[in-house]
């Protein structure tokens, strides 16, 4: 790096440490992640403060509505936010999936009539990917759409639709052609949600939550200018989305895990476990991982710092969190002794860090690709590996 | 450096010493009981040829004036090629340990000639072979000749390259019981140097022992035994370099093979069974060079760090490599079970670098009391600039 830009780096750190204690909100959520419409009251003048300071999708250029960050001002940012304990809001699939596709590849107009749509959070999407014959084989979906006129009409079943129920607008792979070969005749098309014919049936996880639905469209319209990318062009504009979801948390997925892990280690403490050789070697591998998580992802942002091209730790660093996170859940639930077997009280399926992390560590290893997904792509593409 | 990558200067160094190494053909040394590998002659050639010798020694004592980070950029290098020399032991561990910790008068001539390879240099701390880590119980005695020198009496065990060295730096205790450093010219006849048998044919230990042998106390500006453990922090993560640099060899070794290799009538690598394992290597392999790489920058910006860092990055790499070497066997089948093939070298190399130093479970200890598990927890800092 230059010492310019490490001058221009350190003053913004300096301008982010600064509106944050000018600015910060009492009672926020430690999680920034922004999946539905209804927030709390304290996250909701939060996102309002950092909207008027132009800092919501921060790495989306500014006559979008973005703020126009590299990389490098991502992590300071990130860093200063969590060293400061706010959250940095993520406006969820819009932010992360559709925002990335549509800059990719929709056209001038969609991009200056959509994108300040989800930054200013009018609209609110869920992903319509996933089908119940169409998982790792993503390019499988079945789900029609019919070109009439001016507008596409939706029929099918989508499934491990996250926060359906929270949101305006699906992004939906559908088949538009069914003549064509199985990655050609397919459509990536924005469709509303409400007063459309469309049924959301919550699912209910292992966790107890409803984070996911099975999402019916049933003759739902859509219209052609919500088209990505153009008809019959949807597996190209799905390819940018994968992308960017397995780039998803970027590079600070530890954050979250030390979060995680300073509460198992407090209960740890409290039990008077501390000095079991046993729990220490489990709390040491814990922490071991999650430190590596953070080497990995610091390796990917030098990189991007010395403007080199994307390296093999970008593709790698899904793999490497998930698979480390799943593992962090089966050490915590082995250092907490019995509370593994207990839950907190109250009417709700509620858990504990532990339990939190030993579930999510499951889904983890599935979504946005998984683990075997991730390994054939680091095969074939970084090492060369022969497909068939 | 950065985690990026290497810089345009230690690339070019890199691939010096990986010139070097080929043409050495360290792996066949590597396979020979008893080879002479790059120790003596030898040794003092490649040193004169490239001034690696001197990369943990400053300009003013004759070293090399390389750059921070060179230590490691080599290390991985040797570790790649299984190179069998002093380098850890002389360049890394005794020079780095009198550089910082020691300011008395023989320092400068002692550096100067490891500088130059005419000497190499090794530390003897273990008496109770059941743990690498440095122990505070010492038996070893120096008693003071009353003209400045000392006479030494003990035995000290796990010495790595006690067979070579000609001068090993000695923790033992004094009149007084305080610990001290003693520096001892293993050619004296009071000094019997027993070697040890070895799993992996490259790690060269032996037994010490010491009958009133003569004796130069080394002054220290730290306790001996932090002067050590400190010591110990660098070698590992020194080792970690060369396990990285090894482990990375091993993975081309089993992608190559998984592409060359058919069975059904197609290249094994097209099995998705044999593409995850060699996925999950290259993930481990990745990381594992990243954590050396941040610990090593550390080592420029925030020193202190490597408290922690050592125990931590090194616990991980013993663990990466020792799977990844497990993993390369497997991938070759029963090639890979043979004396003939390197697999073999590299799985040795892994189990005894992996006890080296302190086993993995020692290491998290070691991390867990450095982090404050139990006490007040310090993570390792974040808030660095990016």
């Amino acid at each position: 790096m230059n010492p310019d830009e490490e001058r221009r780096l350190t003053e913004f750190r300096a301008t982010v440490r600064r509106w944050v204690a000018e600015n910060r909100v009492d009672g926020l959520p430690k999680d920034g992640d922004v999946w539905t419409r209804d927030v709390g009251p304290e996250m909701a003048e939060w996102l309002e403060r950092l909207r008027r300071r132009g800092w919501l999708c921060l790495h989306w250029p500014v006559e979008y509505g973005g703020a126009g960050m590299g990389p490098l001002e991502l992590a300071v940012l990130d860093e200063e936010f969590a060293v400061a304990g706010v959250p940095r809001p993520m406006l969820g699939f819009g932010e992360a999936l559709v925002g990335p596709a549509i800059i990719a590849h929709g056209t001038e107009e969609q991009r200056r009539r959509l994108l300040p749509r989800i930054v200013s959070r009018q609209d609110v999407y869920c992903q319509g990917f996933s089908e119940p014959d169409a998982g790792s084989d993503l390019a499988g979906v079945r789900t029609r759409g019919i070109v009439d006129g001016d507008t596409l009409s939706i029929t099918g079943q989508k499934t491990w639709t996250s926060e359906a129920h929270g949101a305006d607008m699906c992004f939906v792979l559908c088949r538009t052609d069914p003549e064509a070969q199985k990655h050609q005749g397919l459509t990536f098309v924005l469709v509303p949600m409400t007063g459309n014919n469309v049924e959301v049936r919550p699912i209910r996880q292992m966790d107890g939550r409803l984070d996911y639905s099975e999402v019916y469209f049933d003759d739902s319209k859509a219209s052609i200018a919500d088209v990505i990318g153009g008809l019959g062009n949807g597996w190209r504009v799905t390819m940018t989305t994968l992308g960017a979801e397995r780039s998803m948390g970027y590079a600070f997925r530890h954050f979250e895990f030390l979060d995680e892990f300073r509460d198992v280690l407090a209960v740890v403490r409290e039990d008077g476990r501390a000095d079991d050789p046993l729990v220490r070697q489990g709390m040491a591998e814990a922490y071991t991982l999650l430190e590596v998580v953070r080497f990995l992802g610091r390796s990917r942002l030098d990189r991007l710092a010395e403007a080199e091209p994307e390296g093999p730790e970008m593709i790698m660093y899904k793999l490497l969190w998930s698979e480390a996170h799943r593992r962090m859940g089966e050490i915590y639930m082995d250092v907490v002794g019995p509370r593994a077997a207990l839950r907190p009280a109250g009417d709700d399926y509620s858990v504990d860090t532990w339990h939190d992390v030993l579930f999510k560590g499951q889904a983890e290893t599935i979504y946005a690709g998984t683990s075997e997904i991730q390994r054939n792509i680091i095969a074939e593409r970084l090492l060369g590996l022969p497909r068939r | 450096m950065t985690l990026a990558g290497y810089t345009d200067e230690q690339k070019e160094f890199q691939r010096l010493v990986r010139q070097i190494v080929n043409d050495r053909d360290t792996l066949a040394a590597a396979r020979e009981v008893d080879s002479a590998g790059c120790y003596g002659d030898s040794w003092r050639g490649l040193a004169e040829e490239t001034g690696l010798a001197g990369v943990a020694v400053a300009e003013e004592h004759g070293g090399a004036g390389l750059p921070a980070g060179m230590m490691f950029v080599i290390a991985e290098e040797l570790g790649r090629g299984l190179f069998t020399g002093p380098y850890l032991t002389s360049c890394v561990m005794a020079s780095s340990l009198l550089r910082s910790y020691s300011d008395g008068p023989g320092r400068a001539a002692l550096l100067e000639s490891i500088a130059s390879g005419a000497v190499t240099a090794t530390l003897a701390w273990v008496e109770n072979p059941v743990s690498w880590l440095v122990s505070d119980t010492v038996a070893t005695r120096a008693v003071s000749t009353g003209s400045g020198g000392h006479r030494l009496d003990g035995v000290k065990r796990l010495v790595v390259d006690g067979v070579t060295a000609d001068v090993v730096l000695v923790l033992a205790a004094k009149e007084d019981g305080d610990l001290g450093l003693f520096a001892v010219g293993t050619s004296a006849p009071s000094v019997t140097v027993t070697p040890s048998e070895t799993l992996d044919l490259t790690l060269r230990l032996a037994e010490l022992r010491f009958e009133n042998a003569p004796a130069t106390e080394i002054p220290l500006t730290a306790g001996a035994v932090e002067a050590l453990e400190r010591t110990l922090d660098l070698a590992r993560l020194a080792v970690a370099a060369a396990q990285v640099g090894a482990a990375r060899r091993c993975l081309e070794l089993s992608v190559d093979y998984a592409k060359t290799r058919h069975q059904f009538d197609k290249p094994i690598g097209t099995f998705q069974a044999v593409k995850h394992m060699c996925a999950d290597m290259a993930v481990a392999v990745e990381s594992a060079w990243a954590s050396v790489a941040f610990a090593v920058r550390s080592l420029e910006s925030e020193p202190e760090r490597l408290r922690t860092l050592s125990p931590l990055v090194s616990a991980y790499v013993c663990d990466v490599y020792r799977a990844v070497t497990r993993d390369t066997v497997h991938v070759h089948g029963g090639i890979g079970f043979t004396w003939e093939h390197d697999a073999h070298l590299y799985f040795k190399h892994a189990q005894s670098t992996a006890a080296l130093f302190g086993t993995p479970a020692e290491l998290r200890e070691l991390l867990a009391t450095r982090v404050g598990l139990a006490g007040a927890f310090t993570p390792i800092g974040f808030g660095d600039p990016a």
